[in-house]
């Protein structure tokens, strides 16, 4: 039986490849890029066995295992949907020992390239530790159970992750966790390409890791090498134990998936009870417009995703501002976060997709159509551009800019919003559907996305000269600019927000069944 | 179901007529769209009279939906006028959108609002007060069966029970003419049944309803009128006896359309014929 599903996943992969050139063709790149990487590896861990440090070695497979073992666990549910073959719940309708099922399908979890990639990195851990016949003996037994770690944890992760998935909350709560995740690792991965690691670090961070579920398997020859006979043994207690018990828990998961195949999607996701915004916010056309757009930033991945992402990429700045003390870069958070903010309103109608028809078939007058799509981006920029203007002279900016950058700031998120007011109201451009992902790019649209985009974004920046240019003479030293730039801009911006509100609500009037047909039209 | 007992009187039908209304509750003349160098709809009129039960039907592509949208003031036509009760949709839209309630057909919901949130959003783009939008919302939700699911989110919802819940959104503002494109489609027995005595109460109280259908069989057992249209252009319409002229609807109306009903080939499919 085992060896039937695994002849299944061979047919499987070989039937993929058959299908489409750009199966083949990815598999090739895959093979290059990733074989590269392996070959690498495997080099420089041979290269381990070769030097004469015996505890470098030790602490570069616990550090190579342990980001194994975490990548076996974790590509799943980023990269999630890459691979459901051998979906567990596939194997409902047939008669299959439950038992032969869950060691089956561990081991097809090796059939394809990653599985043949980590493959050849423990043996080249084996290798690697390989400086006494006890130490191979350790490396062997504990490279064996850290690839079935490896696997174990990837098979319970996806079993998990497809009862979460299944339902469509948790797929708009995995996105959003997915792209956190690569928020965070993105500085982790920076920071150690960037200055290199010491010996020192790595030899802590392979102490550390050692002693978790991640290092357990992979620090036992190490340990056998530098004779430390009952680390290492306790060690690999410890990782057959971890084995045992992933064993025990992907075997009840997969028996409970079996038994209950529909189990997970049933519980067909029941919001909190209650009007939520819409109970609190005016009861006007402008005060539904906006309880519906705040509701929407919160539960709608394509609303979400961004917003988070525009929260958080002004403290980039930070980078450059503290590691080489740049005080441009920390005196532009605010005008960069201003700038996201208001810019980033100009499509929004194009998000309502045909949806829009409610807002045409009612009769809303423009102006609270416009205004109400602001409130989720104000309240962002309420919070957000006071924050931002703070961290700057925190950090080490002058305090006299502060007055500059604020009314700034403000000026490009207002003038940001005026901007969008008419944009919305004139020409939309094709945006991911309500449920789509919100990465997903529609083909054929790029032109006219760009086109809108760019004038925009040239509109903001022209309309906020005059603060820019006060903020700059006050960056140069000229005293009042800085107080100038306080009342100016909000001023300009709250002017420029009034006359962008009455001409898009005019423009609103006239246009909202045009408006409709593009977006029927891009559907 | 029992559909009178359940249904909300005040919120779906309008108030009793107390002063005089004109007798058309919709007057389309001459309306035209082309699309690109096809022309949806060609030069056509159409008069619904008032407290009517008015039916739409022609096949794939003739028109129905252009027609309806351009009607309600969801798509501009190209030339021609649309009257609401006398008011001209495309002069005067916010008067005339107040009057009317729309079931569009193929267009999206906000549907990450739960049910109650997605009524309770028409009726305050409607302008209408707090107190009055909760009423109604929990009245018609009761009307429609849809209480129980009142805190799901739409996109969660059948088929059936979208239908139902743009109906809500649809009536929120007790509307005196009804639009209502394809508002059988995908509805099981039931929920048809309930969306037909909510819609038959709200014609026998003097509001009028429009609905465009493929299904002659309904049309015939509900409506008053019927209007059948092809290629854009009405090639007959009257009251339902008018243009049923003495055969069944179907008839008529593969008549006027059109088209062969003859299958010939296909002898393979005969059980008998191997």
């Amino acid at each position: 039986m085992v060896a039937h599903l695994v002849r299944l996943k061979l047919h499987l992969l070989r039937n993929g490849l058959r299908r489409s050139v750009a199966a083949v063709v990815g598999m090739v790149i895959g093979v290059i890029y990733g074989g590269g990487f392996v070959v690498l590896a495997l080099a420089g861990l041979v290269a381990l066995r070769a030097q004469g440090d015996l505890e470098l070695p030790g602490s570069v497979v616990v550090v190579t295992g342990s980001v194994l073992v975490a990548g076996w666990s974790l590509l799943p549910i980023i990269l999630f949907g890459v691979d459901p073959t051998l979906d567990p719940t596939r194997f409902a309708t047939f008669a299959v020992r439950e038992r032969t099922l869950a060691v089956g399908l561990v081991l097809t979890a090796l059939v394809g390239l990653p599985g043949v990639a980590t493959i050849l990195l423990v043996l080249g851990t084996v290798v690697a530790g390989s400086r006494s016949v006890a130490a191979t003996l350790a490396a062997l037994v504990g490279g064996l159970l850290g690839l079935v770690t490896c696997v174990l944890l990837s098979r319970i992760v996806t079993a998990a992750a497809a009862a979460v998935l299944a339902t469509r909350r948790g797929r708009d709560v995995a996105g959003v966790g997915g792209l956190l995740l690569f928020i965070v690792a993105g500085p982790i991965i920076g920071g150690l390409s960037d200055g290199g690691i010491d010996r020192a670090t790595l030899d802590s961070t392979a102490l550390v890791l050692a002693w978790t579920p991640l290092g357990w398997a992979w620090a036992a020859a190490g340990d056998v090498t530098l004779g430390e006979w009952s680390t290492g043994l306790t060690h690999l207690a410890l990782a057959a134990a971890l084995v045992l018990v992933l064993l025990v828990v992907w075997e009840r998961l997969l028996v409970s998936v079996l038994r209950n195949p529909r189990s997970a999607s049933a519980d067909g996701g029941k919001v909190s009870a209650g009007l939520g915004l819409f109970g609190r916010l005016p009861a006007t056309p402008m005060g539904a417009i906006a309880a519906r757009a705040g509701t929407y930033w919160v539960r709608d991945p394509r609303f979400n995703v961004p917003a988070i992402m525009t929260i958080l990429l002004p403290a980039g700045l930070l980078i450059p501002g503290l590691g080489s003390g740049s005080q441009l870069a920390l005196l532009g958070m605010p005008l960069a976060s201003a700038y996201l903010i208001g810019w980033g309103q100009h499509n929004d109608v194009g998000y309502d997709s045909t949806a829009f028809w409610l807002h045409v078939a009612s009769g809303v007058d423009g102006v609270s159509d416009r205004l109400g799509r602001l409130f989720p981006s104000g309240l962002m920029a309420v919070f957000c551009i006071p924050v931002y203007c703070l961290l700057g002279p925190l950090f080490g900016a002058p305090w006299r800019m502060l007055p500059a950058t604020f009314g700034t700031a403000v000026a490009l998120a207002l003038n940001g919003f005026a901007v969008a007011c008419v944009t919305s109201a004139v020409k939309q451009y094709a945006v991911p559907a309500p449920g789509e992902n919100p990465f997903t790019s529609r083909p054929g649209s790029a032109g006219v996305t760009l086109g809108v985009q760019a004038v925009c974004g040239v509109a903001v920046w022209t309309l906020s000269l005059p603060a820019l240019g006060l903020a700059v003479a006050a960056y140069l030293g000229v005293g009042w600019a800085a107080w100038a730039a306080l009342v100016l801009g909000p001023v300009l911006g709250g002017v420029a927000l009034l006359v962008g509100t009455r001409l898009g609500a005019d423009l609103f009037r006239r246009r909202q069944a045009l408006l409709l047909q593009d977006l029927v039209a891009m559907r | 179901m029992q559909d009178a007992p359940t249904t909300p009187e005040p919120a779906a039908g309008p108030a009793p007529v107390t002063t005089r209304q004109p007798e058309i509750a919709l007057g389309l003349r001459g309306l035209t769209k082309r699309f690109g160098q096809t022309t949806a709809v060609d030069h056509l009129d159409l008069d619904v009279p008032r407290g009517s039960f008015y039916g739409l039907v022609g096949p794939n592509g003739a028109g129905k939906t252009t027609t309806l949208s351009m009607a309600t003031g969801l798509l501009r036509p190209d030339s021609g006028t649309a009257h609401v009760l006398g008011v001209d949709v495309w002069d005067d839209p916010v008067a005339a959108k107040s009057q009317i309630g729309i079931l569009p057909d193929g267009l999206r919901l906000f549907d990450r609002l739960t049910g109650h949130q997605l009524v309770t959003y028409a009726g305050l783009l409607r302008g209408m007060d707090r107190q009055l939008v909760a009423e109604r919302t929990a009245e018609l939700l009761a009307a429609l069966g849809l209480t129980d699911a009142q805190d799901k989110l739409v996109i969660d919802y059948s088929a059936g029970m979208t239908k139902k819940i743009t109906l809500a959104c649809a009536l929120i503002h007790a509307p005196r003419l009804l639009v209502l494109d394809e508002p059988f489609e995908a509805v099981d027995p039931v929920s048809a049944r309930t969306i037909r005595g909510i819609l038959e109460d709200f014609a026998a109280s003097g509001g009028t309803v429009v609905l465009s259908s493929h299904v002659m069989d309904l049309v015939e057992r509900i409506c008053t009128d019927v209007a059948i249209i092809a290629a854009g252009v009405v090639r007959a319409s009257g009251t339902l006896d008018d243009v049923r002229a003495g055969a069944s609807l179907e008839d008529r109306f593969l008549d006027l359309v059109g088209g062969s009903t003859n299958v010939e080939g296909l002898a393979w499919l005969r059980t008998s014929s191997d």
